[in-house]
């Protein structure tokens, strides 16, 4: 190996740059009592931003539409187009960097950076080499993100950049023929630099995790891996030995196994004598395969962009965003565990999984005047709401089941006028029926669900019931006591669900109670 | 005259010289433009009203070719008009033409071009109308047309007019769109115009100085209207301007003609009241250096999208083991291009980067702030104040605009190496790194040729340049 000392100059702007950043970061290192003795992980993180328009140019980016129909001028780089920045991908990044504290700066820049391939039209990608919108900041994993955690663990940032995505190929099974979309050419994407801080495959998996759910929550990205929202490249190095970069991972469980297989290759190649080199890998699941020796940053040809101005941000635009006062997934949490919530944690982290806090706590708000408790409000979300929708549907719900709705559904359940089971039917209905505006009263009568307030009626049904199925009420009364679930049931069934099952209980075992004597 | 008449002189003198020429390589039909003459000659409005027009081949039309002079895009069509061409339009311009090149803005002399060098109509033997807007300056000087527009990144306007004997006007950076213009360099790109009458030249660029939200380069309305403001407190005339002669563009090269055409004007402009100061800009001296790095850099960076995937030209082998387009790329571009590409991605190298690009940066710099130190003027762009020092400042500098007149082609192709036609660069890529308007007004010299004389001034001071470059014009009468 070749030991360079930098010039002066070198040093003044190489410090600037990524590579240089990174570089500092690596060299050091850090003695780590874990399961995974001598590994060190650092993260490069893609997400696609939530805009409805490019970085660059006026095309929306819905590239799952049919392929190249959202393909501006200036996205497939015809001769003399130019750039136009879309200000509110840099609303979304400069939001994503201040939830993970990172420093903001006022005046960023933006660079090419130049290779050949098909899907990058240009020739050259825009992103922020030498000065990123921000760098630095940390991501807090508390002992609650992971079981096994004993106590939190800050993973430390390096940066984060705005940068083009590319456009996308596929191959032809059995030519050698590869198609280009240029949908996705030009979608906004921040990548998220990690310090090489993480030790521990599962940190790096519970990282990702979490990083996940506080860009949904900050509308930042949808960050979903299957549509390749979010994609994760790891470096992996074992003893202070040269790092590989595993790319495009593609789930969070396939984060922490490929660096699991990947600590153990290394480990292996070092004891077998031979010493580990740079290298790009890829991982299809299972096993780590080699693709390619690393590139050297300098194939990339790095150029400041002679169009684009720098990106100025006011210190008054940084400070307002810095205090607005949208709260962060951990402090909502810990609001919704305490009183007077008074949550599971389980569930208050399930609400914040679906996006579906504000939902929540627009129904408790409406419930507080009713006088009921903040949980039942949770407990009708998490445990009977979820249930009925389709993996996106909630990201609708709240504008189907207003929360005006839900708060009447939980009222009328509480005071007996409509059954649980009913109320399901009712959100199911909604669903396959957006466009039906009724309100729930309404609703409740169109379908006759109203509960029957008529003793008389519930006390008739349940004597027929107990009438043929005497054997198993002379079960009940013989001490088996969980015989009464299968009357319920049955009286539940015969008053076609219009009956609480309180109710229903309650008539069974005053008849039971006077059959006894 | 009416303008159909005029058009038919240009459409006369277009027939009759051009095949020798080489100045147009795609022609509008003479139906289509007679048929748009006759539909204005009633019309009483239009800033351009029935001017005869011709683009340079990198200006993008959604009629004929936009080929940049280049094999890669041989048989281009462009999807949509450039914004200036548009604008030429509403103001009622009447577009003859596209104007030969050199390949993608590159080159002195014009020989690097797929459809044979232009040549200079000032000459019987084969001479050079100097690069890289040569087409469009040849096109002028013939009277092909009234006005013709070319791109000037290091020169390209004011070189080829200098050579040719008419006006090269190369305005303030950014004020013209650039959307719809080829990009060579685009820290440098400047649309510039070529005319023979100083009045046709305020009259395209009055259509053209307008700020076009597609270029982000495109210096913004409330920028302009501070320039604006500082222009009117500049207005007072009748006292006499103070003209810089700066030292460093003295060179040794300057042929004698120059050097006496430029003595001569300098003469004129004191005989005519002016002050004249003797100004020191060291920096010039590394201008050039400067120039060839950064140029070929950004160059290098803005070719990379030819590939042949989506429009251009392909190579029948798309790429050779795991090398991609490499025989599009080496068969689609001529030498002079591909050697600065190689240039540009040398000096981007990370072993190159801080010594040579970075460097150059801090050079260009340099010279910008030697503009601004000699101009009594404030540059609108610089936040910074001029240091405070003891020499005069002037409202314009004044120099030959190149070392000698047009060379023949002969002479050109005896050169030794492409160096030697970098050097003629030396005069006009100053302005060029400072963004500053200059234009090159011709200058009759005593033996019959044709001097350009160049005026610069500083930034957004273009109107007072194109005052002086008038009263310049008046001397040869």
């Amino acid at each position: 190996m070749v030991f360079r000392i930098y010039t002066t100059n070198a040093r003044f702007y190489l410090d600037n740059s990524l590579a240089a950043r990174c570089f500092r970061r690596w060299a050091s290192s850090k003695p780590s009592a874990n399961k995974y003795p001598g590994l060190k992980c650092g993260l490069e993180i893609h997400l696609q931003l939530d805009t409805a328009k490019k970085l660059f140019s006026p095309s929306r980016t819905s590239f799952q539409d049919t392929p190249n129909t959202n393909v501006s001028l200036y996205d497939a780089a015809i001769p003399g187009t130019q750039p136009r920045l879309n200000y509110h991908a840099v609303l979304l990044a400069l939001r994503a960097a201040i939830a993970l504290n990172c420093d903001i700066h006022e005046r960023s820049e933006f660079d090419r950076k130049h290779y050949f391939y098909a899907d990058q039209p240009a020739g050259y990608q825009i992103t922020q080499f030498y000065h990123p919108i921000a760098t630095g900041g940390f991501l807090r994993l508390l002992p609650r993100d992971r079981r096994s955690f004993k106590e939190p663990l800050d993973v430390n940032l390096v940066q984060i950049q705005l940068e083009q995505d590319t456009g996308k190929s596929t191959y032809a099974v059995d030519s050698d023929v590869a198609y280009i979309d240029f949908n996705r050419t030009n979608h906004p994407l921040i990548e998220i630099v990690t310090a090489p801080d993480i030790y521990d495959p599962d940190d790096a998996g519970t990282f990702v995790h979490k990083l996940q759910l506080l860009v949904r929550h900050l509308g930042v990205s949808s960050a979903q891996f299957q549509a390749g929202e979010m994609r994760v490249d790891v470096n992996v190095s074992v003893n202070g030995g040269k790092r590989c970069e595993i790319k495009n991972l593609a789930s969070v469980s396939d984060v922490t196994q490929a660096i699991r297989s990947e600590y153990k290759r290394q480990l292996e190649a070092e004891k077998n004598g031979n010493p580990v080199s740079s290298f790009t890998l890829g991982w299809d699941g299972c096993n780590i395969n080699v693709q390619r020796p690393k590139e050297n940053t300098s194939e990339y040809r790095y150029i400041p962009d002679p169009e684009l101005p720098p990106l100025l941000l006011s210190q008054d635009l940084i400070e307002k965003m810095q205090n607005s006062n949208n709260k962060l997934p951990d402090t909502l949490l810990d609001e919704l565990v305490a009183a007077p919530h008074s949550l599971r944690l389980i569930d208050a982290q399930t609400l914040l999984k679906w996006g579906l806090i504000d939902y929540y706590l627009l129904v408790v708000g409406n419930l507080q005047q009713a006088g009921i408790q903040p949980k039942s409000a949770a407990n009708w979300i998490v445990h009977h709401i979820l249930g009925l929708l389709t993996p996106g549907e909630e990201k609708r719900l709240g504008s189907i089941v207003t929360p005006q709705r839900l708060t009447d559904m939980i009222v009328y359940e509480k005071d007996s006028t409509l059954s649980k089971l009913n109320a399901m039917n009712i959100v199911q209905y909604a669903l396959d029926h957006p466009d039906d505006q009724r309100s729930i009263k309404e609703l409740m009568k169109a379908f006759d669900l109203e509960n029957s307030t008529d003793l008389t009626e519930l006390i008739s049904i349940c004597e027929s019931v107990l009438d043929e199925h005497g054997e198993v009420a002379q079960k009940y009364v013989a001490g088996k006591k969980g015989s009464i679930n299968f009357l319920v049931g049955m009286v539940m069934k015969q008053s076609a669900g219009k009956c609480s099952v309180k109710e229903a209980r309650k008539a069974l075992d005053m008849l039971l109670e006077q059959h006894n004597k | 005259m009416s303008i159909v008449q005029e058009g038919r002189i240009c459409l006369r003198n277009i027939a009759s010289q051009n095949q020798r020429l080489r100045a147009l390589i795609s022609l509008r039909s003479e139906e289509t433009v007679l048929a748009e003459l006759s539909a204005l000659s009633n019309d009483t409005d239009g800033e351009l009203r029935g001017k005869t027009v011709v683009l340079k081949d990198n200006i993008c039309t959604v009629w004929g070719k936009t080929s940049c002079a280049s094999r890669m895009l041989e048989d281009y069509q462009s999807p949509y008009n450039a914004t200036i061409v548009d604008k030429i339009a509403e103001n009622k311009g009447v577009f003859l033409g596209k104007a030969n090149m050199d390949e993608f803005a590159m080159g002195t002399d014009n020989i690097h071009t797929i459809y044979g060098p232009p040549l200079n109509p000032l000459f019987k033997a084969e001479h050079s109308t100097g690069g890289s807007s040569g087409g469009s300056a040849s096109a002028v000087a013939s009277h092909m047309c009234d006005i013709s527009l070319g791109t000037d990144t290091g020169g390209s306007v004011r070189l080829p007019a200098a050579y040719c004997g008419v006006i090269g006007f190369k305005p303030s950076y950014g004020l013209i769109s650039r959307w719809g213009v080829v990009a060579f360099a685009q820290s440098l790109d400047t649309v510039g115009i070529i005319a023979r009458k100083i009045e046709d030249v305020r009259k395209m660029f009055k259509v053209l100085n307008s700020h076009d939200d597609k270029d982000p380069t495109s210096i913004s309305n409330s920028l302009r209207s501070r320039i604006n403001t500082r222009n009117n407190d500049l207005q007072p005339r009748g006292r006499p301007l103070r003209i810089g002669i700066p030292r460093e563009f003295n060179v040794d090269s300057l042929s004698a003609v120059v050097k006496q055409a430029w003595k001569s004007t300098l003469v004129d402009l004191r005989d005519a009241g002016h002050e004249l100061y003797t100004v020191s800009m060291p920096s010039i001296a590394n201008a050039l250096p400067t120039y060839y790095i950064l140029a070929p850099a950004e160059a290098a960076s803005n070719l990379a999208r030819y590939d042949g995937i989506r429009f251009g030209f392909r190579s029948e082998i798309d790429g050779d083991e795991h090398v991609l387009y490499g025989r599009t790329r080496s068969e689609g571009f001529g030498t002079e291009v591909r050697r600065r590409i190689l240039l540009g991605n040398y000096n981007l190298s990370s072993g190159a980067m801080t010594n040579h690009y970075i460097q150059a940066q801090r050079v260009r710099r340099k010279v910008q702030m030697d503009f601004d130190r000699v101009f009594a003027t404030k540059n609108p762009l610089s936040t910074t104040p001029t240091p405070t020092h003891d020499e005069h400042t002037v409202d314009f500098l004044v120099t030959p605009c190149s070392t000698d007149t047009a060379p023949s082609l002969e002479d050109i192709y005896a050169q030794k190496s492409p160096l030697d036609a970098y050097v003629n660069d030396i005069l006009t890529v100053p302005a060029s790194l400072a963004g500053i308007p200059a234009i090159s007004v011709p200058r009759a010299a005593p033996d019959g040729r044709t001097v350009g004389i160049q005026v610069m001034g500083q930034y957004g001071d273009d109107d007072r340049v194109l005052q002086i470059a008038q009263e310049i014009m008046g001397f040869n009468i």
